[in-house]
């Protein structure tokens, strides 16, 4: 019997204007939308190439050690996400590209490549947003009238007189109802995925299909939760019409308001502190350093680490800004070669002191972190999580790894990278070198063993987890939704 | 006649759950738009703008000590005021630069012994114009998100609302039988189409008036914000264009539901046009702008100046001809050593400076282009206008970038009037050792301020007002003629 029903109104589904349209509209949208995106991603993988090529570039030009402190820091570069082509996420909009020193610990990123900050005032449009907006809309409108209809044209009564349980209609009804939406969905998605295929730089390994596979099942929760939605509302009226007012209104607050509004509220609401406090005590911090320092050499008897050596050129660059510090140092030419070793002392306990505040200078600047945008972003994620919009966005975002918290592991590994570097330059006692700071004696130098940056991905199992609750908050909608149309249809009224 | 039934129209809009959706909508989002913005969104705008202006004040009365000094450092950061329209379109000022520096950055020192001379000196770079890209919004992990301004509520939330006015208005009849009823009385269709269209229009524009009245009333309590005629007058005209803008969808609805015999139907066909035209299309043209017209990157750029610079370096250092003369800083300096420096520091400055601004030229005209092919949408190009007659977006920050340049003239020309006048000075312009050392008096000091009159407002909205007016004259052409040529039943 369902069966019946269930083919019966597919076939109706098919045959109608809306499916036409539907079909017709979300294509197009689709398969422009990926190949945009598509060229997008190809655009900013070049970018990333030029990037870690400029990086080893900058290695290979190194001639003194003390240059990584300064002149030629290094840069972790991170790969655009390939996932980034169905969700943008923060992929695009955050920074990719980390400076990492003994005295600068990374804590924002900076956005290498070929874009123009100027182009973010347009938002842009990815597959997710395509169904968050639009398919939930048409997921509504197929079902707004499913139940309302029937009961105004007479023919619910008519039916129900058979014997056809009325779970089993309802249940026909959402069957056909979900696969007369999701074929278009399918169709799109397959010929976007043909699309993308196309591009030469593209290349999906066996864990991007599970990760697409995964987007595009969560993808079906939310548009058969907004399915539900609809039918729901259609067994609580007796018009199609006034059911169709319903759906919209539900459809305006969730979609186009509430996602927007809970940012808007948090930000205002919430507001981030100044970060000038937090900027002076990193200050005071690095004139400590600089305090200790001074003690340290007036107690060797100088004044500057080379004044024993008194090289016949120096050439001295540092910088301070808020929180991190470098210097380069750069000498020719020793008449009194028996000052070198003080030197080198000097020079080995400022730079690893330097690595030593840099740390601590890091905890103020994490504690503000912290405190403040870190905190405000996941409140308005958390508040956001009102709309079943901003549910399915966070999961997808997570399954893509272009959400905020994928970039605060890219973060950390980079943390991670500079702890090893350190080690690195500690354990070779590359700060005490004669090449720290110049290059007139015969030393190893050797620099294609330095530690290089690599990102992890989380994994998919990681992913998965992360974006559980999100899922569940779908499954459990979906399922409230379901009970609530099969109550009220058990007690619906269908003359 | 058409009175007649636009009264009737209206009086059954009032009774029917549209309405009321749309008045609470409307109310809602205006009283939340005014409060959040009289509460805490200008309030802290305009702190940090008189903050911001507070610390380049002083700043720039710290150089003011020195001519020279002056004149090397430049007039300092130059901040964009805040428009107090910004509650009718905030134009994406978040993720707009607030500031450009005219400042330098960094610092040099040269010491060298050598057997023929010796030489040192330490200098900054002359200041030139920079574009930093930090946005004013503060944390830019927060999701994108749409403000609830004006041209969020009537842009996207109106425009809806008008489909869902008059999606019905024929069909509906069509579909219960009544238009052939109302068409067997005298009556011409022109004059059922346009009583139409004002029952919908007045019972649209009814719960939108409500909503900006309050939405004004409580802008214009807060004694923070004190709108003057001129603003009171844009105001104004941003009314008319958001009725001008509403009746664009009026007669869209109009159009397509004269052309379906069932209302279902049409409504499904203008909501996809609607959301083609009012959510896509503003929004997927900035991915497709980048694609068709290149910007070099900032690597790219940095490398070219960098190239520029060891170009002027190589130039001026070979055979360490800069050096050997001696230095700017000697007691009393050598006219001609200053000339050497004064040309070595003017052309490092002038090549960053010609880049820098050549650089940003091309991403804005990227941006411009991006929003020519976004006029497609009427909802884009409303905003526009909207932006334009509120000083708030891109526009708005164009013309800032081009005072501001305006005003690298005005300075520079200060600097060399004020220093022909100390007959001390050796008039060597730009090395510090070559101007005048004596203070300036910080009130000559030409100030940075921004000219927005409602004639240049007026202007920047121009061509988006024709196109708006177009669209809708179109639009009823289309709708009167395709009703007219129609089938009743």
């Amino acid at each position: 019997m369902l069966w019946t029903i269930v083919r019966r109104e597919i076939t109706a589904n098919i045959l109608s204007f809306r499916f036409l349209m539907g079909l017709l509209i979300y294509f197009s949208l689709i398969v422009t939308n990926i190949f945009v995106l598509t060229r997008g991603y190809e655009d900013r993988l070049q970018s990333y190439q030029t990037a870690v090529r400029e990086n080893e570039d900058k290695i290979s030009q190194v001639e003194k050690y003390s240059e990584y402190g300064l002149t030629h820091m290094l840069k972790c570069d991170r790969k655009p996400k390939l996932l980034s082509i169905f969700n943008e996420g923060v992929d695009k909009r955050k920074g990719n590209t980390v400076t990492v020193a003994h005295g600068y610990v990374p804590a924002v990123a900076e956005q290498h490549g070929s874009d123009n900050p100027y182009l973010n005032i347009f938002a842009s449009i990815d597959f997710t947003v395509i169904c968050q907006v639009v398919m939930s809309l048409l997921a509504l409108l197929f079902s707004y009238d499913a139940i309302s209809r029937e009961k105004e044209a007479g023919t619910l009564g008519l039916t129900l007189s058979c014997a056809v349980p009325r779970p089993t209609l309802l249940l026909g009804k959402y069957i056909a109802g979900m696969a007369s939406i999701s074929l278009p969905l399918i169709a799109s998605f397959v010929a976007g995925l043909l699309v993308i295929q196309f591009s030469p730089y593209v290349s999906f390994s066996g864990s991007d299909w599970g990760r697409i596979l995964l987007i595009f099942l969560v993808s079906m929760l939310y548009v058969s939760l907004f399915f539900l939605i609809g039918l729901f509302l259609s067994t609580r009226t007796d018009r199609p019409s006034i059911t169709l007012m319903f759906s919209m209104c539900v459809w305006v607050l969730f979609v186009l308001i509430v996602p927007n509004l809970t940012v808007l509220l948090v930000e205002h609401a919430s507001p981030i502190q100044s970060e000038e406090p937090y900027k002076e005590q990193a200050g005071d911090q690095w004139k400590q350093y600089e305090a200790e320092v001074k003690d340290y050499l007036q107690k060797r008897g100088v004044e500057n680490p080379l004044d024993l050596a008194n090289p016949s050129g120096v050439g001295v660059r540092s910088g301070v800004n808020d929180y991190d510090s470098g210097e380069t140092v750069s000498a020719s030419g020793f008449p009194n070669e028996e000052g070198l070793p003080l030197a080198q002392e000097c020079y080995g306990f400022k730079e690893n002191l330097r690595a030593q505040y840099a740390d601590r200078i890091w905890q103020i600047r994490k504690e503000y972190l912290d405190q403040n945008p870190n905190r405000q972003s996941v409140l308005a994620l958390n508040i956001s999580r009102i709309s079943p919009a901003a549910v399915y966005y966070n999961a997808a975002a997570i399954l893509a790894e272009t959400d905020l918290g994928s970039f605060w592991q890219f973060m950390e590994q980079t943390r991670q990278y500079r702890r090893e570097r350190v080690e690195y330059l500690r354990d070779k006692k590359i700060f005490s070198s004669r090449r720290w700071f110049t290059t007139e004696f015969e030393e190893p130098f050797d620099l294609s063993s330095i530690p290089r940056f690599k990102e992890r991905s989380e994994g998919i199992g990681g992913s998965l987890q992360r974006a559980s609750l999100d899922i569940m908050v779908l499954a459990v909608l979906n399922i409230l939704f379901f009970m609530g149309a099969f109550i009220s249809f058990l007690r619906y009224d269908v003359i | 006649m058409i009175w007649h039934i636009a009264k009737r129209e209206i009086l059954d809009n009032l009774t029917r759950f549209r309405f009321a959706l749309t008045l609470m909508l409307v109310m809602v989002l205006m009283v939340m738009n005014a409060v959040i913005f009289v509460s805490s969104q200008y309030p802290r705008r305009v702190a940090e703008y008189s903050e911001d202006m507070h610390k380049a004040t002083e700043s720039l009365k710290k150089k003011s000590r020195n001519l020279g000094e002056l004149a090397v450092k430049g007039p300092g950061d130059l901040y964009k005021s805040v428009s107090p329209l910004t509650f009718i379109a905030t134009g994406e000022d978040a993720n707009l630069p607030k500031r450009v520096e005219g400042a330098h950055s960094g610092g040099y020192g040269v010491g060298m012994t050598t057997p023929d001379f010796s030489f040192s000196y330490s200098w900054s770079a002359n200041w030139w114009l920079q574009y930093p890209q930090d946005i004013s919004r503060k944390n830019d992990s927060l999701p994108n998100f749409t403000e609830l301004d004006w041209t969020f509520i009537i842009g996207l939330v109106m425009s809806f609302m008008a489909i869902l006015f008059t999606y019905d208005a024929i069909s509906g009849e069509r579909e219960t039988g009544t238009l052939n009823l109302l068409m067997a009385n005298s009556v011409s269709r022109a004059t059922v189409l346009l009583g139409k269209f004002m029952g919908a229009f007045l019972s649209i524009m009814g719960p939108l008036i409500v909503g900006i009245l309050l939405n004004l009333l409580i802008v214009s309590a807060s004694d923070l914000v004190s709108l003057n005629g001129g603003e009171w007058t844009r105001v104004g005209i941003v009314f008319v264009t958001s009725a001008l803008y509403i009746s664009i969808f009026l007669w869209l609805g109009l159009l397509i539901s004269s052309q379906f015999s069932n209302s279902s139907s049409s409504l499904l066909t203008l909501l996809l046009i609607w959301i083609v035209f009012a959510v896509l299309i503003p929004n997927t043209m900035g991915v497709l702008a980048s694609g068709f017209q290149q910007v070099s990157s900032r690597s790219e750029i940095s490398r070219i100046t960098k190239a520029k610079e060891d170009e002027i370096d190589n130039r001026h250092k070979a055979g360490d001809k800069l050096y050997r003369t001696g230095s700017p800083s000697d007691k009393p300096p050598k006219i001609e050593v200053l000339r050497m420096w004064a040309d070595y520091l003017n052309e490092h400055a002038d090549a960053k400076s010609v880049l820098n601004d050549e650089h940003l030229n091309k991403q804005f005209a990227q941006v411009e282009f991006t929003q020519q092919i976004t006029r497609l949408s009427p909802a884009a190009i409303y905003k526009y206008a909207v932006e334009s007659l509120a000083g708030t977006g891109f526009a708005r920050h164009k013309r800032f970038i081009q005072q501001a340049r305006r005003y690298r003239q005005q300075f520079t020309d200060f600097i060399k009037s004020e220093d022909s006048a100390d007959k001390e000075s050796y008039h060597v312009y730009f090395v510090k050792e070559g101007l005048s050392q004596k203070p300036v008096a910080f009130n000559s000091i030409p100030k940075f301020s921004e000219q927005l009159t409602l004639n240049i407002t007026f202007e920047g909205a121009a061509l988006d007002l024709t196109l708006l007016v177009s669209l809708a004259l179109l639009l009823f052409m289309a709708a009167v003629l395709v009703f007219m040529r129609g089938d009743v039943k």
